[in-house]
């Protein structure tokens, strides 16, 4: 969950039950926009111009350090983040800084990272440089559209937070999966400040603009895909086509230690001796028979799996195997996790060497979901509005009575709860199974009529 | 760095070019080198001073340089670019397609493009410069070489930047990279870089984009002044007020006051036969009499400028191509001209300082003339035991001759010493960086 949303939550007052924390909107009833799609939240074709967005956002910080970096300049961003709206709109008629190079690199139409050589060719400590001053660029973009939200100028607030929404979907063409994770807390932040701006008088319907927004909005294939290429770099040096020396083996062994050692570390897990580990498989006569019959079995030469010493074997075996545990998760990835938590749980094998390296698929997909799962929350509430609209400032008992189509929770793929109660209008979306109790997962928004 | 191409482009040429001129004796820049003989290397290019294909990757090494300089930009220490960082340029300088994206917007924004990117280019280039040192210090020429390339690409990359700025800002990073190589040379064991020097592209630094891109600039600023149908006074209006923006960016706050355009126009109007005479001139050149007719006067005088601008400026433009020697004198004798006609060119402000970056680009390869020479002779002494040659012609590979004459290099040789001279262009005899003076002993 994002700072911001965190903070607004935290102000709250207690609630019956802590795992769901109840965000309360009061809003002013709005019909549909005419046209209706006079609103986007993604730049639209006629406004794109040829270019690479990359190029465009790195050039933002050109000379810019004193904008995006210094001490004032955050500290005056993090006072226009947390300062009510109507004090906010007192004090800023504007906001004080010029964003305008970030709209236009989000409206260049050729993206390119600028990153497929080097996923190809790098192995895990591959780093995103780019993603710390890329932060400070989307904190920007929402204190800009923070202060546009406060002083009600709807339709520059909604061509700013364009440049959000693009920069995420941009992120999620970034082939390492804490980029795509920051593409996802990026439309969290543009949300967290669309929550405050629906509550504003006036604030025009974004229920077909929500609706146009492609899904999932912000990708992790290439984030994923990429990862599993670092890894498989990592590998290698590890050969199954001929018999590796002992000091080409303790090379990729040293190799292989401390990248599992790092992303254990990375993972918050405790310390585990990894060598000790892979002594103890390579000890045992029988798992290295097995192993080498494995590797036969998946097409390597028996005569040559025959001269492989029983430290090659057992890596090469391992290898295969982290791949195969790989593949079982990746190709969850276009499932809901509602559809991933119904599948039948295989039993549970010995630990893998590599068990380390293997992707977070379900955490990264659920992270995806929660935030599909928040747009669909917010469509809902845009149709209780245009609904409220054309009906006397009223929320329908039940979904089936709008016309319009009520959406389905990714998280579950069933429909969005809806209840009224007491002439408040409650919106919920589900948990993944075993989060249940998790506020993270538990989104809840109680909508009222402003009288 | 200012910000707008028109003080950005002073900005460069002053850091560029030679402080002013004084009456003092000629002064040398002597750089002593203490060399070693040293023979070509086999394979004769098997050090090379930019990046070969076989070493290249598909890719844009704009972004990839500007990503350098992100890092440090985010960081407490924005100035100390890290060992990663500038590993990130040496992959950049190797990447095969170099796209400034800026064509569009230079078309809509004129001279007031932003250029912030460039600026950082030079940033870059003092971290790899240091870091080049320190590998020379250590001998390490096989890293040095590659940092070389690396900066050689990126002064190269520099000169597919669309402005003259872009261009003179690579000329600098080529500037840059000389200082360490030169030291290099001096290191014992230093590979011979004759070949090297011999293979690199001449100019090394071509100006004809940013040529290109400052006639896009400036016709840009005019796009509103239409040559095609009449005009409404607002529209002239726009063009005339925009005009004011110009002048008053050209000369800054310390500008005296002139004559605002409109007052110009009002003037020249009135002025007895000058509206006939830019009708005719601008016949002359190809327009309608018949349209010209339905042109309001204040059109028909601002096109007939515009034209005055054009053919100036291809005046001097037209004599970029040719040999330092011809292009410089006939540039300042260009310049010269303009300067005499100055109240007669309205748009006189918008004439770029041609002659300048000509210069700096003589000066460039002026330099890398004399160390290819220097080189000859190390090769030289190399083959007759250590001697210097008495003459330069007794060297036996072909050398360049000299940019800014058009003849060799002077060369004397005073018992174990060499003097290798570089002649400085007409007008700049007094100033140092044009008078470089290569001393030249061998290692004993």
């Amino acid at each position: 969950m994002t700072a911001s949303l965190f903070l607004a939550l935290a102000f709250l007052p207690a609630q019956p039950n802590p795992a769901e924390p109840v965000v309360r909107l009061t809003v002013q009833p709005m019909a549909a926009p005419k046209p209706a799609l006079k609103y986007q939240l993604l730049p639209e074709v006629r406004e794109l111009v040829p270019g690479n967005p990359y190029q465009g956002y790195i050039k933002c910080f050109m000379e810019q350090r004193n904008f995006y970096f210094s001490k004032a300049a955050v500290s005056e961003r993090t006072k226009i983040l947390s300062m009510p709206l109507d004090q906010l709109a007192k004090e800023y008629k504007d906001y004080p800084g010029n964003l305008r190079y970030a709209d236009y690199a989000a409206r260049l139409d050729s993206l390119d990272w600028q990153l497929t050589q080097r996923i190809q060719s790098e192995g895990l400590e591959f780093h995103a440089g780019e993603l710390p001053a890329l932060r400070a660029l989307a904190i920007a973009l929402q204190a800009r559209l923070r202060v546009q939200a406060a002083n009600k100028k709807f339709p520059e607030a909604i061509e700013g937070a364009k440049a959000m929404f693009k920069l995420a979907r941009d992120l999620g063409e970034y082939p390492a999966p804490e980029a795509n994770l920051f593409g996802i807390s990026l439309v969290h932040l543009a949300l967290d400040t669309f929550e405050e701006m629906l509550q504003q008088p006036g604030c025009p319907n974004l229920y077909w603009a929500l609706t146009d927004l492609p899904s999932p909005l912000v990708e992790l294939r290439k984030g994923l895909q990429g990862y599993a290429t670092l890894v498989n770099n990592e590998f290698k040096p590890l050969r199954n086509d001929v018999v590796m020396t002992d000091t080409e083996l303790e090379k990729v062994v040293s190799r292989l230690s401390g990248m599992n050692g790092l992303a254990r570390e990375q993972a918050g897990r405790p310390p585990w001796n990894w060598r000790a580990g892979l002594e103890e498989r390579v000890k045992s006569a029988d798992n290295v028979r097995l192993a080498r019959e494995r590797l036969i079995a998946d097409g390597v030469d028996k005569a040559l799996a025959a001269k492989f010493s029983p430290l090659q074997v057992i890596l090469l075996d391992e290898r295969r195997d982290y791949e195969l545990r790989r593949d079982e998760r990746m190709k969850l990835l276009s499932l809901t996790p509602g559809e991933i938590d119904a599948l039948p749980v295989g039993k549970t094998a010995k630990e893998s060497l590599f068990q380390d390296l293997l992707p977070d698929v379900m955490g990264l997909r659920r992270s995806q979901a929660r935030l599909e799962q928040r747009i669909a929350l917010f469509r809902a509430i845009e149709a209780l509005r245009m609904y409220a609209a054309e009906h006397g400032g009223k929320f329908p008992d039940t979904p089936a009575e709008l016309t319009l189509p009520f959406p389905t929770d990714p998280m579950s793929g069933k429909p969005i709860v809806y209840e009224l109660s007491k002439g408040s209008a409650h919106v919920r979306g589900a948990a993944p199974h075993g989060e249940e109790k998790n506020p993270e997962f538990n989104l809840h928004y109680e909508i009222t009529i402003k009288k | 760095m200012n910000r707008f191409i028109f003080s950005g482009l002073a900005l460069c040429t002053f850091a560029l070019a030679a402080p002013a001129q004084s009456q003092s004796p000629p002064v040398e820049m002597l750089i002593r080198m203490n060399v070693q003989p040293m023979p070509e290397p086999k394979p004769a290019l098997r050090y090379q001073l930019l990046p070969e294909l076989r070493e290249m990757n598909p890719g844009n090494p704009i972004p990839n340089y500007l990503k350098c300089v992100l890092e440090a930009e985010a960081s407490t220490e924005p100035d100390n670019l890290s060992k990663f960082a500038l590993q990130q340029a040496d992959r950049a300088a190797r990447l095969d397609k170099a796209d400034w994206q800026i064509l569009l917007r230079a078309k809509t924004e004129g001279v007031y493009l932003l250029l912030p990117d460039v600026q950082k280019m030079r940033q870059l280039a003092a971290a790899l410069q240091m870091r080049f040192r320190v590998e020379v210090n250590q001998r390490r020429f096989d890293d040095a070489i590659v940092t070389a390339k690396t900066m050689f690409a990126m002064s190269r990359h520099m000169g597919d930047h669309p402005t003259l700025i872009g261009e003179l800002v690579g000329i600098a990073i080529a500037t840059i990279a000389i200082g360490p190589l030169e030291e290099m040379l001096e290191q014992p064991g230093c590979p011979n870089l004759y070949w090297a020097l011999t293979n690199l592209p001449h100019p090394f630094i071509s100006t004809e984009l940013g040529m290109q891109g400052e006639r896009m600039l400036i016709q840009a600023e005019l796009q509103d002044l239409d040559d095609a149908s009449p005009m409404t006074p607002e529209q002239i209006k726009k063009v005339t007020t925009r005009i004011d923006k110009l002048r008053d960016l050209e000369g800054g706050n310390n500008k005296k006051k002139e004559k605002t355009t409109r007052e110009w126009l009002n003037e020249k109007v009135k002025e007895k036969g000058y509206l006939e005479a830019s009708r005719g001139r601008l016949i002359e050149f190809g327009m309608s009499e018949e349209r010209l007719k339905e042109f309001p006067a204040e059109q028909v005088v601002l096109l007939d400028a515009k034209l005055d601008y054009e053919i100036r400026r291809d005046e001097a433009m037209k004599l970029l191509s040719l040999p330092t020697w011809i292009a410089i004198n006939k540039l300042a004798a260009a310049e010269e001209a303009i300067k005499k006609d100055k109240d007669k060119s309205f748009f006189y402000f918008l004439l770029p300082a041609i002659i300048k970056v000509r210069t700096a680009q003589g000066r460039l390869e002026q330099r890398l003339a004399l160390l290819r020479c220097v080189e000859a002779i190390r090769m030289y002494a190399a083959e007759h035991k250590g001697k210097l040659p008495e003459k330069l012609a007794d060297v036996n590979v072909p050398l360049s001759i000299d940019p800014f004459t058009g003849k060799p290099f002077r060369y004397q040789l005073d018992g174990e010493t060499a003097h290798l001279r570089g002649s400085p262009p007409k007008g700049q005899e007094n100033i140092p960086v044009y008078n470089l003076h290569y001393e030249i002993t061998v290692q004993k």
